[in-house]
């Protein structure tokens, strides 16, 4: 299926990879199926919602630049997503593109949990104090170096 | 929105499946109780609302130059 997006023009869609939100996101309770876009820049991807062309997020695999990230997400996250072995599940931040540039942030408090497997996906709500909801990606990158 | 005085002990049950039981007052805290099934999540509301105003921000900011986000952080890197 063709799917008409903002960013990336008209796009063809792999039904077998869409990734269904069953809650949706938040703020966006409404859209429940989405495609990951990876860009053949490592840092970041994206997640295209098919239901909604304008609607697409920035996303990173937070590894990538905090190689110590550990957040505390309750089991009740993974068995929502069916469960299974840890290595079947994939993390991802959202990035808040800002003007100027170097505002940006990435929210690490609220990943995105994906089930590499079934193709299910919710985003993390918890008061995780450890972690900022803003951080500013500058500062990771340079923390990273 | 509906509003219902409720006493300690005393409970609310939506659609016939969700239960909201004021388990405890004290001063200006009441503690509530919640069963419902698995499907719902329960979230404080200014923790949810965060996350969903960050999100709505996040998508309003897809448009300016990833080219110039990726420079930024590659800069950092090297």
């Amino acid at each position: 299926m063709s799917v008409k997006t903002r960013n990336f023009g008209d796009i063809q869609i792999d039904e077998d990879k869409v990734i269904v939100f069953k809650e949706g996101i938040p703020g966006f309770e409404e859209l429940h199926k989405f495609i990951l876009i990876d860009s053949q820049d490592e840092v970041f991807h994206y997640l295209q919602s098919i239901e909604n062309g304008d609607i697409c997020f920035v996303i990173i695999n937070p590894y990538d630049l905090k190689k110590d990230y550990a957040p505390i997400i309750s089991e009740e996250y993974f068995s929502k997503l069916g469960g299974g072995p840890s290595e079947q599940f994939a993390l991802y931040s959202i990035v808040c593109l800002k003007n100027p540039i170097q505002d940006s942030t990435v929210n690490l408090a609220g990943p995105l949990v994906i089930n590499i497997e079934n193709k299910l996906g919710i985003q993390v709500v918890t008061e995780e104090k450890m972690y900022s909801t803003r951080h500013k990606l500058i500062t990771l990158a340079e923390e990273e170096a | 929105m509906l509003a219902l005085t409720r006493k300690i002990d005393e409970a609310i049950i939506i659609g016939g499946e969700i239960e909201i039981k004021v388990l405890g007052i004290q001063g200006d805290k009441v503690k509530i109780g919640i069963t419902a099934p698995k499907e719902y999540s329960i979230y404080r509301e200014e923790v949810y609302k965060q996350v969903s105003q960050n999100n709505q921000e996040a998508v309003q900011g897809t448009q300016i130059d990833i080219k110039q986000l990726k420079n930024l952080i590659n800069g950092e890197k090297k």
